[in-house]
Order: C-alpha cells, then sequence, then structure tokens
C-alpha cells in the first residue's frame, strides 16, 4: 500500500470493499461535473458479484443534484440503488423510480445540506469526493463542482477521495467554500454581487476519517447540447424582446441583473439570443450550471462574471477554460449548492430566473418534473428556490411536443413545482404571457391567446366555459381530460388534424 | 405636530378627490392598522355615484387583509374593481367568486417590491393611518407597518388618518427601513427576532399630503372562538412533535423562532406551546402578533416577537398601551417586505406553523382555494414561510363539516405549498414527519397518521387503483371526493355520521 499526503492509497475495488449493504453514500457531483467516477464504477462491479452470489447490496446514494452517467446510471443497473435524493436523471434510475423499486425525495437543493446536518438524511457513512488535491492537514480541493460536497465532507463517518489529475489545480482560484452553521447562529450572507468571495478555495475533512484516496485522470462526461431548433430560437427571440421592453420601461436598471437559467437547449438558446443583442448591456449570472454557451459569451466579454456551483462542460469547453485561467478564473466563482440557490441571496441580488417547464397550466401553475403527475422525469432541482424568489420568474416551454400531440399549456397541472403565486412571465414559440398584476382569469386569456399553439386554443377557451365559476375556473371532471386522452391514445385531442401544427 | 402644516379635511372631501378607476392603497395588515373614515367615505360616494347611475371602482391594494369591515363596506357598495394582495371579508370573496373583482392572491413580502417595481401600475393615492405627522413628513403608524412605508413613498398623494385612540406610543415598536430596488448591495442586518434597523417612522414627501383626516376609533379585531377538542388536540400533537425533535437534537437548546398563521388554530397552539413545561422559553418571527402571546410574554415563555401586525382585541390592545413599559422592548413591527423575508426567515431557522383548508396524501397544501375554484382568503405569507423555514409544519383537523369533509384528499385541487416544502402534516389524529422520504413512503405516514380512520380505506383505495409511477395518481379518480361533495354535500356520500372519538 503506498501513501499519498499520509493517506492510504487504494484501488478503487479495494476502496469500495468498505461500503457495506444498505450504506448512506454520498457522493461529490453535480450533474455530471466533479462527481466520483471511480468509486461508483467499483461498486456497481461489486453489486454484480454480490447479487451474482445471491447476497443483497444496495446503498442510499446522495449527491449534489444528478449524476447521471457517472454514479445514477451504472449503479442502477446493477440495481445498486435503494434510495436516492436529492435529484436524479438517468434513464435506468428513473424507471426504477418510477416502478416504485428506488426511493426517491425530489427536493429543494439549496435545503439539502441543512438537512443533513439537521440529520433528516440519517448518518452519512461515506463520502465520496472528487478534488485536484488532498492536504497532510485535511483541505480538499474539489473539482469542477462543489455541490453538496463540504458538507458531506464534514459529516461523513469516513471518506473516500478521488483525486482526479485530468482536472486544472487552478479550478481552486475560482472556489469559495464555506458552509452554513445551524440555525439560529447564522450571519448574513454578505454577497454584494455574484462575484463576492467569502469562504475558502478549499474543502476540510478530518484527516482521521480518510480511509482511502484513489487515482485517476478520467474528464467529467457532458454530452454536448443538441443544436438548437426553430421553436427554442423563436422563444429565445419572445424572451429577449421582453427584457428590452422590461429595460426601456425601466424596470430593468440600465446595469441590469444577474441572470439564472436553467439547464438544457431552450435555456443555452436564450443566453446565446440575449449576447447576440447590440442593447442588452453586458450581463452577469447568479446560477446554479455554467454550461457550454457562456464559454463564448464571457470571452466575447458579454457575460461578465457568473457564481455557479458547477462548471457542466464539455470537454472542449473545459479545455478551452483551463488553458486561458488567467482569463476565467477572476471572473467565475463556484460556491456550495447551499449558497449558489440561497433564496435571500437570489431576493436581495434581484435575479431574473429563466427556467423550462415540462407544462404550464391555464392560470400559470408549473409542473417542472412529474409526467401525468405520476413520473418523474428529474426534479424539481433548484427551480423553485429562483422562481419563487427572483425579481421576474420567466417559465419556457415550446407549445407543444411530439408532433403537436401533446399541448405544453393544459387546463391543470396534475403536479405543481412552481405555482401561480410565483410563476410571473410564461413563454412559449408563440409568444410571452406577462401575468404580474394579473387575476386568473386574466392570466389564463393572456396564456391561451399568447402561449397555447393555436390548435388547442379553442379545447382550452371551451374549458373554461364550462367550468365551475369562482375566483379560478376548473372543471374537476374534466382537469386533466387531456392527459388521459394523451395516456390512452397517444394525444391529448385524438381528433387533431396535426398537419396544422407544423408551422411555428 | 400636523396641525397648522397639513390641511385638516373630512373624510367625505377625502374621498372626493379619489376619481374613478384610481388605484388606492391603504394602510393596514391583518385587521389592524386599517384606514377606516376615508374608505367608508368612499364606499358612501360609490353608492350615491352609483345610484345617480354612473359607474365608480377603485383598485385597492392594502398590507394584507385590511379591516374586513372596511373591505366588506367597500365591497357592498360594489367600489372595488381589483384587489390585491389579501382579503378575507365575506362580501368581498363572494364578488371574488363570482368574478366581479379581478384579485391578486400575492406572497405578501413580494407586494411592496411588485409596487415598487411598477407591475400594478401608478399607485394614485395612499391613505395611511398613523398616529402623528410632522411637517417634514415623518409618519407615525399605528398598530401595523404592512407595505404603508412602500405606499407612501410611491403613491402620487397621500391622505394620512391621525386615530387618537391609539397610544403615542406605538412607535417605540416600530422599525422601518424601505428596500431600494435590487441589486441590493446589503444583506439585512437582523440576526434575531429583535434586531431593529430602521426608524420609528415612515416618510413621505409633504407636498403629496393632501390632507388630514382625524378619527377615533378602535380596530375591529374579533375575539377568538374557545377551542374546540380538535385544535387542542392539533395543539398537543405539535408540541409533542417539537418536544421529541428537542430531545433528539434537531432543534438546538436556544430554541428556534416560531411563525405562526393567524386564526384560532394558530392561537391554540402558541397557547399549548407556551403552557409547556418542558418547552424552554423562545421566541417568534412571525407576521401578526395576536392575543395568545400577552399572556405568554407575560408568563415569560415569550421573550421578544417580530411581527408586522398587532392584530389583538381592543382590550388586549388596551393592556399592551398601559403597559407599554413591558411591551415596547420585546415586540418589534416591521414592514411586511422585511417581516417575510425569504433570506431572514431562512437565516433564523424559523419553525413555520401555518393552517391548510386541505392536505394531499404527498404533502401538497391547499390553503386557499376551496375545490381548487373558491377562494377563502388567499396564500398570504404561509409560501414565504413554509418554503424558507427550518422545519415546514401545516396543521389543519383530519375532517370539517361533521366529518363530511375530508382534509386529507387523493390531490389537492390548488398547490399553495408543496411537497417539496412541506415538512410535517398534524391533525387531531396524530402527525407525520414527512422529512427525507420518498412520495409513497409520506402517503403511508399521512393516510395512518393524519387522515381520519372512516377516510382511510378510500384513501388506500385511490392509491392502490392508481397508475404506478415516482407518485402514484388516478387522474380520473384524483378529484371524486371534491366532486361527491359537490354533488352529494358529502366527500363519501355512503358515510354514516363520524363519531367524535380520536
Amino acid at each position: 500500500m503506498s501513501i499519498i499526503n499520509s493517506y492510504p492509497k487504494l484501488s478503487p475495488e479495494e476502496a469500495a470493499s468498505n461500503i457495506f449493504n444498505g450504506a448512506t453514500v454520498a457522493f461529490s457531483g453535480f450533474t455530471n461535473a466533479g462527481a466520483a467516477k471511480m468509486i461508483p464504477r467499483a461498486l456497481a462491479e461489486r453489486a454484480r458479484e454480490l447479487h451474482a452470489r445471491g447476497a443483497p447490496f444496495k446503498i442510499r446514494v446522495l449527491s449534489g443534484a444528478s449524476s447521471g452517467a457517472s454514479i445514477d446510471e451504472p449503479l442502477a443497473r446493477e440495481e445498486a440503488i435503494s434510495y436516492r435524493a436529492p435529484y436524479q436523471s438517468g434513464s435506468t434510475l428513473r424507471d426504477q423510480i418510477n416502478r416504485q423499486e428506488v426511493e426517491y425525495v425530489d427536493m429543494h437543493l439549496s435545503h439539502l445540506p441543512q438537512t443533513v446536518l439537521e440529520g433528516f438524511q440519517g448518518k452519512i457513512n461515506f463520502a465520496v469526493v472528487e478534488a485536484t488535491e488532498i492536504t497532510r492537514d485535511g483541505r480538499v480541493y474539489l473539482t469542477t463542482s462543489i455541490g453538496a460536497s463540504p458538507t458531506y465532507l464534514k459529516y461523513a463517518d469516513r471518506v473516500i477521495v478521488e483525486i482526479n489529475r485530468y482536472h486544472s489545480p487552478r479550478l481552486r482560484e475560482m472556489t469559495d467554500i464555506l458552509i452554513m452553521p445551524p440555525p439560529p447562529h447564522r450571519f448574513p450572507i454578505p454577497f454584494h454581487d455574484p462575484l463576492t468571495k467569502l469562504g475558502y478555495p478549499y474543502s476540510v475533512v478530518d484527516p482521521q476519517k480518510v480511509i482511502a484516496v484513489i487515482e485517476n485522470d478520467e474528464p467529467d462526461v457532458i454530452p454536448g447540447f443538441a443544436a438548437s431548433d426553430e421553436r427554442s430560437e423563436k422563444i429565445a427571440e419572445n424572451v429577449v424582446r421582453f427584457l428590452l421592453d422590461e429595460m426601456l420601461a425601466g424596470r430593468i436598471p440600465p446595469n441590469f441583473l444577474p441572470l439564472q437559467a436553467g439547464v438544457g437547449n431552450v435555456a443555452n438558446g436564450v443566453m446565446a439570443a440575449l449576447a447576440r443583442n447590440p442593447y442588452i448591456p453586458p450581463f452577469k449570472m447568479f446560477t446554479e450550471v455554467y454550461q457550454d454557451s457562456l464559454v463564448d459569451l464571457m470571452e466575447s466579454g458579454r457575460l461578465t462574471a457568473a457564481s455557479t456551483t458547477s462548471l457542466t462542460l464539455t470537454s472542449k469547453m473545459l479545455q478551452r477554460i483551463y488553458d486561458n485561467m488567467d482569463f476565467f478564473a477572476p471572473r467565475i466563482v463556484l460556491r456550495p449548492q447551499e449558497l449558489s440557490n440561497h433564496p435571500g441571496v437570489i431576493r436581495r441580488l434581484g435575479v431574473i430566473s429563466m427556467n423550462t417547464a415540462l407544462e404550464v397550466d391555464i392560470y400559470g401553475n408549473v409542473n417542472a418534473s412529474h409526467v401525468f403527475g405520476t413520473n418523474v422525469m428529474n426534479g424539481i432541482g433548484g427551480s423553485g428556490e429562483f422562481t419563487r424568489n427572483a425579481y421576474i420568474s420567466i417559465y419556457m416551454c415550446p407549445s407543444v411536443a411530439k408532433g403537436g400531440k401533446i399541448s405544453s399549456i393544459v387546463p391543470m397541472c396534475p403536479h405543481v413545482d412552481n405555482n401561480e403565486h410565483s410563476v410571473q412571465v410564461v413563454v412559449t414559440e408563440q409568444g410571452l404571457a406577462d401575468l404580474r398584476g394579473l387575476g386568473p382569469m386574466q392570466r389564463a386569456e393572456k396564456i391561451i391567446e399568447h402561449c397555447a399553439h393555436p390548435a388547442y386554443r379553442e379545447y382550452l377557451r371551451k374549458y373554461i366555459e364550462n367550468a365551475r365559476v369562482g375566483h379560478i375556473r376548473h372543471n374537476l371532471e374534466k382537469a386533466f381530460e387531456l392527459h388521459i386522452n394523451l395516456k390512452e391514445t397517444g394525444s391529448m385531442l385524438p381528433d387533431l388534424d396535426l398537419s396544422q401544427i407544423q408551422a411555428v | 405636530m400636523y396641525a397648522g402644516t397639513f390641511p385638516i379635511i373630512t373624510a367625505e372631501e377625502a374621498a372626493s378627490h379619489i376619481q374613478d378607476g384610481a388605484m388606492v392603497a391603504l394602510s393596514g395588515f391583518a385587521n389592524a392598522g386599517t384606514a377606516k373614515v376615508v374608505p367608508r367615505a368612499i364606499a358612501k360616494r360609490a353608492r350615491e355615484i352609483h345610484s345617480a347611475g354612473k359607474s365608480y371602482k377603485i383598485r385597492l391594494i392594502t398590507g394584507s387583509s385590511s379591516g374586513n369591515d372596511i373591505d366588506e363596506e367597500l365591497a357592498q357598495a360594489q367600489a372595488l374593481s381589483w384587489r390585491a394582495p389579501y382579503q378575507s371579508a365575506p362580501a368581498l370573496r363572494g364578488q371574488i367568486n363570482r368574478q366581479e373583482v379581478q384579485y391578486i392572491d400575492m406572497h405578501l413580502s413580494n407586494a411592496p417590491q411588485t409596487l415598487l417595481a411598477g407591475f400594478f401600475g401608478k399607485l394614485d393615492y395612499a391613505i395611511i393611518e398613523a398616529t402623528d405627522v410632522t411637517r417634514d413628513g415623518r409618519v407615525y403608524l399605528t398598530t401595523s407597518i404592512g407595505a404603508s412605508p412602500t405606499y407612501l413613498r410611491h403613491a402620487d398623494r397621500v391622505f394620512i388618518e391621525i386615530n387618537d385612540y391609539h397610544s403615542k406610543r406605538l412607535p417605540e415598536m416600530a422599525d422601518i427601513l424601505v428596500l431600494p430596488p435590487p441589486p441590493r448591495l446589503d444583506p439585512i442586518p437582523i440576526y434575531d427576532p429583535l434586531t431593529k434597523i430602521g426608524y420609528p417612522y415612515a416618510t413621505v414627501d409633504p407636498k403629496k399630503i393632501v390632507g388630514i383626516i382625524e378619527s377615533n376609533e378602535p380596530d375591529r379585531i374579533e375575539p377568538f372562538a374557545t377551542l374546540d377538542w380538535k385544535a387542542k388536540s392539533i395543539a398537543d400533537n405539535v408540541v409533542r412533535f417539537l418536544f421529541g425533535e428537542m430531545i433528539s437534537g434537531r432543534i438546538p437548546p436556544e430554541y428556534l423562532p416560531f411563525q405562526a398563521g393567524v386564526g384560532n388554530l394558530a392561537n391554540s397552539i402558541m397557547a399549548a406551546l407556551g403552557s409547556n413545561p418542558y418547552i424552554p422559553a423562545f421566541r417568534m418571527y412571525s407576521v401578526t402578533f395576536q392575543d395568545s402571546l400577552v399572556e405568554l410574554m407575560e408568563k415569560g415563555k415569550l421573550v421578544g416577537a417580530s411581527a408586522c401586525s398587532l392584530t389583538v382585541t381592543a382590550d388586549t390592545l388596551k393592556h399592551i398601551c398601559s403597559n407599554m413599559d413591558f411591551f415596547a422592548p420585546r415586540i418589534v413591527l416591521r414592514p411586511q417586505e422585511i417581516s417575510d423575508d425569504a433570506g431572514i426567515v431562512r437565516r433564523l431557522g424559523v419553525i413555520a406553523i401555518n393552517p391548510a383548508i386541505e392536505v394531499d396524501i404527498y404533502g401538497n397544501v391547499n390553503s386557499s382555494h376551496l375545490f381548487g375554484t373558491d377562494i377563502m382568503n388567499g396564500i398570504g405569507g404561509s409560501g414565504e414561510f413554509t418554503r424558507n423555514s427550518y422545519l415546514s409544519i401545516i396543521a389543519c383537523p383530519s375532517t370539517v363539516m361533521g366529518g363530511r369533509v375530508s382534509c386529507i384528499v387523493p390531490m389537492s385541487p390548488h398547490i399553495d405549498s408543496n411537497e417539496h416544502s412541506v415538512q410535517v402534516i398534524v391533525t387531531e389524529q396524530g402527525f407525520a414527519d414527512l422529512r427525507g422520504v420518498g412520495p409513497m413512503q409520506r402517503a403511508k405516514k399521512i393516510i395512518d397518521n393524519c387522515a381520519h380512520p372512516a377516510y382511510r380505506d378510500y384513501l388506500n383505495a385511490y392509491i392502490r387503483e392508481s397508475d404506478c409511477g415516482h407518485i402514484r395518481h388516478n387522474l380520473r379518480k384524483a378529484y371524486e371526493l371534491h366532486r361527491n361533495f359537490l354533488e352529494h354535500g358529502k366527500m363519501l356520500p355512503d358515510l354514516g355520521e363520524i363519531g367524535d372519538h380520536i
């Protein structure tokens, strides 16, 4: 056995053999960025062998957010997960959750560290954290995500560190780590700007808890985004026009407000469109995920600063940052998710949040997580903390999906992640509904006339006409008729002529 | 102070300034500190104009519910076209539910920011109750702060009702600061419910004051009903849960500040916490200061309270005002933007206790809309506290209307606080601790511990007959109970009388 900085250096298999059936294991990783890689794979292997011998092996998995390819998929394929929190995104795991084989707790991400220190998650038996370095006195320099790793390192009984040589040791220049103490001993968080730093470039761990250090040099597995389609571009155009109008009306100050953007193609498209528009001033971001499109924007000077909890970048883009650390390090801050998504900071900085919905109902309630109200896609993630506390909260989605068989604007959402009290603006490729200061029926009219696809408008208007009168109009017999139709016939409106849907 | 500086006018004169279609802001939060005589004169004016066959309606914004009698009178005079951000008056409720009045049901801490940003349009008038106003525009508010500081600043023209009824010492409790628009550089430096960071008065540009109206009348706050056994059992279960948390070390020995919603149930829960010898002395970071807290404060059990209003009966208010030396250092009255601020609620680690109309088996809470359609009052501050608290507790009886309605249902037809934010459900049957468990495990706890036994079979059968998924639902039957009630007057038509046993 060799030693790294006084810690035992083990093979992934040796280290993984410590992890017992039923253990709660907290992994680093917020998206696949900075995810532990070797131990999950070794655990999957161990599960396969044990299961082949008829022995049980399942663990309870925590992480920062989703880490599909690195953690969720390999473990789920071996049926090695019994419990998962606070977010997930692997297709195998998703199916297991939806078949009720895995217990999944879909949580607001900034709450996770607090629930760990409160003990609501039970005892954390192991933390498995990726780092560029661990010092003799227990300073752990994290890689491309901070997530909840500082909390896991502090509260886990035993710790395994994956030293990843692929990553630039200069990542620490972006890192700002602080663990909030439990209430009531908390101080105000003195962020004045997305770039404010108030902590340390490293996380700390009691060196006695570190049972193994493993070495590797694998990049993060980050898929590229699909080229943006016509609908995404229309959505982006609508968002940019709205923000420009807000600026002209004086409701957004001339130096702009920090932006948050959800993960995915639509968000990527919006960021690119904002950057292209000459009337939008250079802007900052206070967000949870730093994605590919932002690298260009930063280099061109359109994006001047970004606070995030992960660098979710394809290898090519990450390499560009590593090659230009002198430029990027002063412009990006990587924070724990408790701070990157902190409600108080979001409120104070006046963040403009832009997130993607599965579906939106005619009154402005958003379903971002559960298809038919039953099948989880990924989870609520950070969308709740940003939407609820933003200065302006925007929700985006295409008006229809599956060639028009599905309308994203429905009479009632069968799962509500963000409600009408928090959602301010809804955007589709059809147009934009500004819901601020409007009552429910006025909101419904805007959403139907501006956001719904024309092919679904008549249905939605009729739904209201036949609904019980109240502050909000609903018909509890037919509220989910579209969803039931979809389930039974594969189409929300079985008689709809889909050829009229094609044009945007 | 104001005499000789500002014109003293009658309420009728004031009302005559306010034209059809005007946007009017009133002081008032949870029935306390509401402007009274001018709105009443507006109602009278509306009646007169209507009887002459002309139209007259105003857009009305307040802190939260203004005086119920004021909302009621304006509503009865058909004088309202638009209302925000909260209400609780029966006639107005009826008009909202008949779609005669547009109602914006909002998170209360967002109301000032939304107005400031111009999302509501121009604010034509503010009518604010005060104990005094100085030549240079300092306005000393009465029993609530609400959003009055923002309204004073942003209204085009201002009327001040000087209410002689109120103690001139009320401003000793006030701590007023209007937050600038974002991006705000400084965190709000509140470290404790009693931290003061602002001024005892709100400010107004004196040139905007059209006139002073003198009045002398108490707030109209209804006394609380005597407690029924259900409220007592719910309160006992909350105490039992909190005691368990304390024993297990998840609440620190110095305790955490409480927030409690408005109403009988919250009042009784606070009384139960206060009378339990094992719960240490505590603080509150809450929205309304209600009657039961006075006794707790005098007993030394409640050592400090931050609130936005003194929503107390006339007798209790008299008691507070005649013992100001004791109460003034123990109560801070803040603007709603700060009393309900997400960052402070999170930072202080508030334990939030709020009522619900109904809770679904997965923990989604409906606190505002019966059947998803008919407004009761509104979301109020429950969203900001439930979403950001250290521990979020929702309390309601398992059934109401003699068992004809179950408050635990398969799916809530309106969701004010969702399963991602709600942590603990309490009924008179018991409590369900939902932290760290998945949807089906939550459902089991809620059905077994919180639902009335007479409804458990139905709820379990609902799950059995549902589509499998992360969450199980049957979209055809999700609202069967609600539809039954609308059709038959009871959620389970075949269910007999439910005994009062637990």
